[in-house]
């Protein structure tokens, strides 16, 4: 990620998420501190943090190769984000981890539970959990008794409690830092922010990859630092949105941003969404509270049902609010339910005249050549064309 | 002079017929409209029409245009390389081919394919008005989870009340749960006339019979009770007299794991029949694990019903669940069938099944069980013909020594 | 392997309760296990289908009710070695007819412990070496035929419980006893059974899952243990697991 921000807390965020371990993981490992991971925005970190430890977010970070993880996931039927996160899995990447949590999202990503209990890599701790396809109270029960199990799991596993306090002072932990995410993001509302969208990416991933309380802190520094830098004028040609899955990888920010416009907003599973609302804090049941919000307050996977209806007022609320010129919708390879959220969505777009770009790629940067030529294009034609 | 097995080919066929656009389109009645299946014995006893656009684009791909009607799909602009079968589906909704129906019901079942199908229709436009129900299906199969399921079907018949303004009659559906245990206990019992060696029909009738009982407008009627005993009894016939498939040396049993082929069955699984003695004794929708409809109350019945959608529709089992049901499937149909070989089509918008092909391949080879993977689209010839299949699937015969 | 050892025990307590309960028990003798067996028993003895009109008896439909279940011990003085208990008619009273269907199978010996499970547990592994005899695929438990050849030969429960001991004692050389109970009795009955059933299949799963956990794995139970009922039972597994693990050395 090319970064102009001149910030220390900035740096070290953005070391954090263009790597996978960490000094900082590190460090919190060598104090005793246990480190879970897991695949997917549903799965609730609040769950992790009420048990001492420090939740992971896995992914494929750098990986050009998927390497083994092809045995195991057929290369051209699987979406290349699947794979690439096995492969580093498998190539001992995650070692640091003491157990990890499998979201199932989607029928790649929940294979790899099965996967890795048949691979060489070994994990004491493994557990599924299934995001609910509806939304509406009876799913939310469900997913309520699957937090339930995951967490006596989790209790009986590595031998500890985890009682309603500690779960509500989680909750408001990771309700504070969602806060501050929404306030980092908002920069970009103005025309000339102190903030880019590879910056903000890269300053988002490093909260699901480090100790929660030092991320924390890091971001409140890093937003009073950026409420007090001087930002020299600089005129965006063209003010983009991006759409889609994955999305940790700042790559086609940095080729947007290379090219004068300006990434303001997105919709991805590791931006705009993990950051969205917020956990009921003062609920009977925490757990139940946790449940509601990853069900019914923020149902924005296209593999739930009912998610249309959110994912559409929310791009459109974010347009409005962050002048967006276009909208990039980016598919990786055999996503099939982002595939038809995308289509949805351009006939949504071309109706209310917002430009669209569509991109299927994999989910490496080693395809950027070509995503270069057909993002030039679609800047240029969009040019000073904000909303 | 016309034997019982092609009179009772060309019964289901007819029936299945109906799963075309154009039949579906002419319907009369409440139109219900899902992705996927639904729990049928619902509809069958409301006396509502139950269509799935996932079963009627995958007929679209048997058409004598089907490459049109795919590329009209891959036109549509969903994901490049989605299941084929969704794709003419989504082409059928889109291009406003699809009747519009009074009540939308939807699930996750089985795959992500269908559920994008899902979320295309409750997505439609001009259908915005149409009262929808969404249904989720667990990837896991324990009480719990039938549980669960059944209580989402149960307010499945309440919203379908509330839509249609007519009550569920109750000892309707009695009646046609307990037709329904009838006709599973004789898809059973074909199933295990296929033990036999030489197996005494065309195994492939036991997909023709599921389909013809689960999609088809006649479902859950007497005249399939009917059918299915017919078919029992010709095929008990033949395993009495030691009767192979007419016309057929078999030399090989196979286990064909995923759906077949949109394709006549000819020129396939005919062709390898007819030309290598090379039978394909089982198949993904073929494999029936049918338990009864338990009718001693409303909520066990329910439990039940969530049992049958979630773990014993064929392609949910298959599809929804974890890697080690898929393999103890595998290994339980080779043992009690008598496989030779296992088959993975591996049809390649399976997003499940090609994210298990290495334990499938592992397994098979601590077992000793040859296995080939084809890597075919089911639903469009021009990926890979039947006769390059056969020549491939020849080629595994002969070099496993097996004919 | 101790950990079945109260539901052998759970087991005797059934019967007698179905005793108390005025169900016909009878207790079968085995004077030898093949000696005078009027069918054939090996892999192959049974090769073909038994259709349903040479259909003597059908047992374990499951709209007729059906639950099968082993269980064994390395304390082979807890098992009467060829004892067979049968509750409700017998195999020649059912001509015609659909029982409902229980089998217990009960197996002791020093040597038997939970590596045995797989082996020991499936109740249709015996598919089709009886000959006669049919179990039937895709289901659950134990659902089979006696074909009319066999019923006329003579064969009964006794024979069936005879001839299941042969073949697991032939399977498996460290079973020194065994004991087999059969119910057909009624619906009720075979759910009652099932009652014990269902804490033998949780057992199963949590051996399971304990065997991967001595892989490196700690995966899948499906039940929430603050709320499960079978906490417990999960406790004493993993008491005697730790015991077994502190006896023996561990693999590298």
């Amino acid at each position: 990620m090319k970064s102009g921000l001149r910030s220390e807390v900035f740096e070290k965020l953005s070391r954090i998420a263009g790597a996978i371990s960490s000094p900082e993981v590190m460090e919190w490992k060598k104090k005793g501190g246990k480190v879970i991971g897991y695949t997917c925005s549903f799965v609730p970190e609040e769950l992790f943090v009420a048990a001492g430890m420090l939740p992971f977010r896995i992914r494929a970070t750098g990986s050009q190769d998927a390497g083994k993880a092809d045995d195991y996931f057929e290369a051209a039927n699987v979406c290349s984000l699947i794979r690439h996160t096995f492969g580093k899995i498998l190539s001992g990447e995650y070692d640091f981890i003491d157990g990890a949590v499998i979201g199932g999202g989607c029928d790649g990503g929940r294979h790899i539970l099965d996967n890795w209990e048949k691979s060489p890599a070994k994990i004491p701790f493994l557990e599924r959990i299934f995001i609910p396809h509806a939304s509406n109270e009876l799913t939310a029960g469900y997913f309520h008794d699957q937090l339930a199990r995951l967490k006596a799991r989790m209790e009986e596993h590595f031998g500890i409690k985890i009682g309603d306090d500690k779960l509500r002072d989680a909750i408001r932990l990771c309700n504070e830092i969602r806060g501050l995410q929404r306030e980092l993001y908002a920069f970009r509302i103005s025309d000339n922010p102190p903030i880019t969208g590879a910056e903000t990416v890269a300053a988002i991933v490093a909260g699901s990859s480090m100790p929660k309380q030092e991320y924390r802190d890091d971001l409140k520094k890093l937003i009073g630092e950026l409420k007090a830098v001087v930002v020299p004028e600089k005129k965006y040609t063209a003010r983009v949105m991006i759409v889609g899955p994955g999305h940790d990888d700042a790559s086609l920010c940095d080729i947007v941003e290379s090219l004068g416009g300006l990434v303001v907003a997105d919709l991805t599973c590791f931006g705009g969404k993990v950051m969205f609302g917020s956990v009921k804090e003062d609920g009977a049941d925490p757990l139940q509270a946790i449940a509601d919000y990853q069900v019914l307050i923020r149902p924005f996977c296209p593999k739930n049902l009912g998610a249309h209806p959110s994912i559409n007022k929310e791009l459109f609320a974010k347009i409005k609010e962050f002048k967006v010129g276009g909208v990039i919708g980016q598919i990786f390879l055999c996503c099939d339910t982002w595939g038809g959220e995308i289509h949805i969505l351009g006939k949504e777009f071309r109706a209310a005249g917002v430009p669209l770009l569509r991109i299927e790629r994999e989910c490496t940067s080693d395809s950027t050549g070509q995503l270069q030529t057909r993002v030039q294009a679609f800047i240029e034609t969009i040019s000073g064309g904000a909303l | 002079m016309i034997n019982v097995y092609s009179q009772l080919q060309m019964q289901a066929q007819k029936a299945l017929g109906g799963l075309c656009l154009d039949p579906q389109n002419a319907s009369s009645g409440p139109f219900v409209l899902g992705n996927g299946d639904f729990f049928i014995e619902i509809p069958a006893a409301y006396g509502c029409s139950f269509s799935d656009l996932t079963l009627t684009g995958a007929n679209g791909t048997a058409l004598p245009n089907a490459a049109e009607l795919i590329d009209k799909g891959i036109e549509i602009g969903v994901e490049s390389r989605m299941c084929n079968a969704i794709k003419v589906a989504s082409y059928y909704l889109e291009a406003g081919l699809v009747r519009k129906p009074d009540l939308i019901i939807t699930s996750n079942s089985c795959c992500d394919a269908m559920d994008t199908l899902g979320n295309l229709i409750n997505g439609y436009q001009p259908w915005v008005d149409v009262p929808k129900f969404k249904m989720d299906a667990p990837h896991s199969f324990d009480e719990a989870s039938y549980k669960y399921m059944g209580r989402q079907l149960r307010q499945a018949v309440a919203f379908m009340e509330d839509v249609f303004g007519k009550k569920m009659d109750w000892d309707r559906l009695r009646e046609v749960c307990v037709l329904s245990n009838k006709q599973a206990q004789l898809l059973l019992e074909f199933q295990e006339l296929k033990k036999a060696v030489p197996c005494p029909a065309n195994p492939d009738f036991s997909r023709l019979g599921f389909a013809y009982d689960r999609w088809t407008g006649e479902r859950v009627s007497p005249q399939i009770t009917e059918w299915l005993e017919q078919l029992v009894s010709a095929t008990e016939a033949r395993v009495k007299a030691k009767q192979g498939i007419e016309g057929i040396d078999e030399k090989v049993r196979f286990l064909w794991q995923d759906l077949a082929g949109s394709w006549p069955p000819g020129l396939l699984w005919g062709r390898l029949q007819k030309e290598l003695g090379a039978v394909c004794i089982m198949d993904y929708m073929s494999y029936g694990t049918l338990t009864p409809i338990e009718l001693s109350s409303e909520e066990a019945m329910f439990t039940s019903f969530g049992k049958r959608f979630l773990l014993e529709d064929p392609m949910n089992r298959q599809a929804l669940h974890t890697t080690d049901l898929f393999c103890d499937d595998i290994l339980g149909i080779v043992k009690d069938f008598k496989c030779d070989a296992v088959v993975m089509p591996a049809h390649i918008a399976h997003r499940d099944t090609n994210s298990r092909l290495k334990i499938v391949r592992d397994m098979c080879r601590a077992k000793g069980i040859p296995c080939l993977v084809l890597g075919i689209d089911i639903w469009d010839k021009r990926h890979m013909t039947p006769d390059v299949a056969f020549d491939r699937m020849k080629t595994f015969f002969q070099s496993t020594g097996l004919i | 392997m101790t950990l079945f050892d109260a539901y052998i025990r759970k087991v005797s307590e059934y019967v007698e309760e179905m005793r108390a309960q005025g169900r016909s028990v009878k207790v079968l003798s085995t004077p030898a296990l093949l000696e005078g067996l009027p069918v054939k028993i090996g892999p192959g003895a049974n090769p073909g289908v038994i259709l349903r009109e040479d259909t003597y008896a059908e047992l374990g439909n499951p709209e007729a009710g059906s639950c099968a279940f082993a269980l064994f011990t390395d304390k082979p003085g807890l098992i009467p070695d060829g004892r067979i208990t049968l509750i409700g008619p017998d195999i020649k009273e059912a001509a015609g007819q659909s029982l409902p269907f229980g089998q217990v199978l009960m197996m002791g010996g020093a040597g038997l412990d939970d590596k045995n499970l797989e082996e020991l547990q499936q109740p249709g592994f015996i598919g089709d070496q009886i000959e006669g005899y049919m179990v039937r695929s895709s289901s659950q438990s134990v659902w089979s035929r006696v074909s009319k050849d066999a019923a006329a030969k003579g064969f009964d429960f006794t024979s069936l419980g005879r001839a299941l001991m042969a073949l697991y004692r032939s399977g498996n050389g460290n079973i020194q006893a065994m004991e087999a109970v059969f119910v057909t009795s009624g619906r009720d009955d075979i759910k009652r059974l099932d009652d014990i059933a269902a804490q033998v299949r949780k057992i199963n799963k949590e051996l399971v899952r304990q065997a991967w956990k001595l892989r490196g794995y700690d995966i899948d139970c499906a039940s929430d243990c603050s709320s499960c009922g079978d906490k417990a039972v999960c406790d004493e597994i993993k008491e005697v697991l730790k015991e077994q693990q502190a006896r023996s050395p561990q693999p590298d």
